[in-house]
């Protein structure tokens, strides 16, 4: 008798849950205009856009089917597979994984937060975060107006203007090169603190791994507080 | 000259008696009953064939049912059991249409199909509430819930429109449209 109830119950799921359900598109709106010919479908108002493992919401959006491309406009926010971001316009080729971002963008990839005024990025998890901007994560903070991401890999580049704040560092930078758990490189302009050391140069190198960690003046000078060695 | 005065008397009385009796009478202030309605024999055709031909611009009808009911003065008709297509001006057979009522006007044209209203062309299966089209207009109008199903894709709203010979359709109201994703790209009709 236990057996034939677990058995509805498993029937009753699968037809409660097609396989294939997850695997589909779903676009919600106030308005859907479907051009069935030439495979464009705009929709207005609250919109949704769920796809595999993908929720988009916006004000507007517009998607060619057979390109895969969606524009959305208008308080969008995205999030796909431990990605999150929101922004003013986006561009997503669905096909390629690619995601485009302009505008007020704020985002997170799993420990990773960050700021900025446009971000492109690559399925892989690698791209550009333009405009003043910020990337954070616990007891790490890096400025800048330009970066190169590798979110997955954990390597991240600021440029112009860079300034981190990373454990005992309190560095700027023309160019900031963090690789996690390897080494913080500062390039151009170097100026800041380690612990209670003044830092000046222009190539400095940190080193990253517990138990390893010191500071390489590649081309720059330490400055010791009076009385120190 | 006695004679005179009491004649003159008797008639003074009679007159005011009559008044009186005239002015004391209940007055009546019901309505006048209304003139009864004569039902005009309304006209009944039986697997009736219609044929409003494509207007340029605008889609034309070809239209059979069941049965056929024509009002008195003629200007419009009460259809049941009805089927069809709509043409246009060089496509022919694309655009079928059952329902199970329909009402029609002649001038201006104007057709109204209600009741399991199922519309079918080569891309899709469209069923909705109730289905309406302005003569000369290339535009169908569909409401009452509307769902639609094709190759590959599936769809909903409160509301349709269906311009460009039903390539372009609008929905309205909740409208919510599937897409079957297939292997790598998106199937498409």
């Amino acid at each position: 008798m236990k057996l034939r109830n677990l058995l509805w119950g498993l029937i009753i799921l699968l037809l409660a849950f097609p396989v294939n359900a997850a695997e589909d598109y779903i676009i919600d709106g106030d308005e859907i205009d479907w051009d069935v010919i030439n495979e464009i479908v705009e929709a207005r108002g609250n919109v949704v856009i769920t796809g595999p493992d993908l929720q988009i919401t916006a004000d507007y959006a517009k998607f060619k089917i057979d390109k895969e491309e969606l524009f959305v406009e208008g308080s969008c926010r995205l999030e796909q597979q431990g990605l999150f971001v929101q922004g003013d316009q986006m561009e997503i080729n669905l096909g390629k994984e690619t995601l485009w971002v302009q505008g007020s963008v704020e985002g997170s990839y799993e420990k990773w937060e960050m700021q900025g005024e446009e971000l492109s990025l690559a399925g892989d998890r690698t791209g550009d975060l333009t405009g003043p901007g910020w990337i954070k994560r616990e007891g790490f903070y890096l400025e800048g107006n330009n970066f190169s991401l590798d979110l997955a890999g954990d390597t991240l580049i600021a440029e112009e203007e860079a300034h981190l704040e990373y454990e005992e560092l309190k560095i700027w930078a023309d160019r900031i090169e963090f690789r996690d758990e390897e080494f913080v490189l500062f390039v151009g302009n170097v100026h800041g603190n380690y612990k209670r050391m003044r830092i000046e140069g222009q190539k400095v190198r940190y080193i990253l791994p517990p138990g390893e960690e010191r500071v390489i003046m590649e081309k720059g000078r330490i400055f010791l507080p009076a009385g120190e060695d | 000259m006695k004679k005179k005065v009491l004649a003159l008397t008797v008639i003074f009385l009679v007159l005011l008696g009559a008044g009186i009796y005239f002015l004391f009478q209940p007055v009546d202030l019901t309505p006048p009953e209304p003139e009864e309605e004569i039902e005009l024999p309304r006209r009944e055709v039986e697997n009736f064939q219609l044929f409003l031909p494509p207007q340029e611009d605008g889609l034309g009808l070809e239209l059979r049912g069941d049965l056929l009911v024509e009002s008195p003065d003629g200007t419009y008709m009460d259809l049941t059991g009805v089927w069809g297509e709509f043409k246009g001006l060089e496509t022919d057979g694309f655009y079928e249409v059952e329902a199970d009522l329909g009402y029609l006007e002649m001038d201006p044209e104007y057709l109204r199909l209600e009741e399991n209203v199922v519309l079918r062309n080569p891309l899709y299966t469209m069923e909705m509430g109730f289905l309406e089209w302005y003569g000369g207009d290339p535009t169908l109008y569909g409401g009452g819930g509307v769902f639609i199903q094709g190759e590959g894709f599936s769809g909903q709203g409160e509301k349709v429109e269906l311009r460009d010979e039903m390539e372009l359709i609008y929905l309205r109201g909740d409208a919510r449209l599937y897409l079957k994703r297939e292997g790598d790209g998106v199937e498409t009709p």
